[in-house]
């Protein structure tokens, strides 16, 4: 459902950390003095350089770009963070020739979502549903979140998912491949759940 | 998906990773391009000192243990990027077993728990119940009754049975502590 964010995030580590590792590798093997201890005694910022960044004032200007576009794309980064990777609509079927009656057949995949939802929270125990689509138009899956009250048939709410609703949507679609991925949340009071300290403990199972 | 490998429920997004290193690389930016800009105008820029870094650099040398220091830390904090992004996450749900190959399931640890608390405290006897454990499910129960004779075991069938109901696709053993609550 978030496989964007995930491989952005990934990649996003994978650089900055390199970036990272090369640079403070670097700067710690020069100043361990594996380059010669005449490099390490130099001043970090030298009179040859100083000179040169003074007739090139550009030089910092390109300074201010770069970390301008790098500061975007982490904003971008931040950004897409919360996003889901969700599917508007479904190809049910696709005739590109130019014969009579030849076109697309698409579905809003909201109308499946809003299908699975009712479905699964007319059960018993089921608290509230959300169900959304992703993946590709030709093959399509289906996220499902199910919070359930703490005495609730979960196993019965799974199957019947498995058992009814699933094998009639991907009939529906004609999707026999249609993967779906159901998360599910307890929520709510567990009766006096709290157990105190003090009393006698009078038994530990299995004997 | 055409072969009958069974789908898993997918392992965490290193989303609180991301959210530290992209926030601390958006503030050393904008720090870097107000720097910048202040040594290409040769201006003050929104109270930073124009040459403050660059005489920092005039006087510090590469062998200053702070630049050592420095250099280590950011190798070391690179290092766990990288192995942040190369290792996969861990799963944050316990996955519940289907017939159907193309359905995963899972459940947060917590979930489990309080599903399992719920149908400890349906047996007659039990005042409260809480289910610990990560490597093994720890029931620990309380009751007002004084003969208890075979109420451990009572226990112990009821979280097996949902257990085995739920299907995890990893099993762990169960065990129930007992104690007995003066009234």
């Amino acid at each position: 459902m978030r496989r964007l964010a995930a491989r952005g995030n990934r990649i996003g580590l994978g650089l900055l950390g390199l970036a990272l590792l090369l640079a403070g590798a670097a700067l710690a093997t020069v100043s361990l003095g594996v380059f010669g201890d005449d490099n390490a005694a130099q001043p970090i910022y030298p009179s040859p350089a100083q000179r040169y960044i003074h007739q090139h004032s550009w030089i910092w200007s390109l300074v201010a770009a770069a970390a301008i576009i790098i500061g975007l794309l982490c904003v971008r980064w931040l950004i897409v963070q919360p996003r889901r990777d969700t599917l508007r609509r479904i190809r049910i079927d696709s005739d590109r020739t130019s014969e009579p009656g030849a076109g697309r057949t698409l579905l809003l995949s909201a109308a499946v979502a809003n299908l699975v939802e009712d479905e699964l929270a007319a059960q018993s125990g089921a608290r509230r549903v959300s169900a959304a689509l992703s993946g590709s138009p030709d093959q399509p899956e289906i996220w499902i979140t199910l919070v359930a009250d703490p005495g609730a048939d979960i196993a019965h709410l799974r199957d019947h998912l498995s058992e009814t609703t699933l094998p009639s949507i991907r009939s529906a679609l004609g999707q026999p491949q249609l993967a779906a991925y159901l998360s599910i949340t307890v929520k709510g009071r567990v009766g006096h759940s709290r157990t105190s300290k003090h009393g006698v403990l009078i038994g530990q199972g299995p004997p | 998906m055409t072969n009958s490998t069974p789908i898993r429920m997918p392992r965490g997004t290193r989303a609180g990773a991301a959210l530290v290193v992209a926030v601390l690389t958006v503030a050393a930016c904008t720090y870097a391009a107000i720097e910048a800009i202040a040594l290409a105008t040769r201006e003050r820029t929104l109270g930073f000192d124009v040459h403050a870094v660059t005489r920092y650099g005039r006087t510090t040398h590469w062998d200053d243990t702070a630049v050592t220091v420095a250099g280590i830390a950011a190798a070391v904090i690179g290092l766990a990027l990288v192995l942040a992004a190369l290792l996969p996450p861990r799963r944050r749900t316990i996955e519940l077993a289907t017939d159907d190959h193309l359905l995963a399931v899972g459940m947060s640890l917590a979930s489990l728990r309080r599903t399992l608390q719920a149908a400890v405290l349906t047996i007659d006897g039990v005042g409260t119940a809480r289910v610990r454990g990560r490597r093994h499910w720890t029931v620990t129960a309380t009751t007002n009754l004084r003969d208890t004779t075979g109420l451990p075991e009572t226990i112990h069938n009821r979280v097996t049975t949902e257990l085995a109901s739920l299907n995890p696709t990893r099993q762990r053993p169960v065990r129930v502590r007992l104690i007995r609550k003066d009234r």
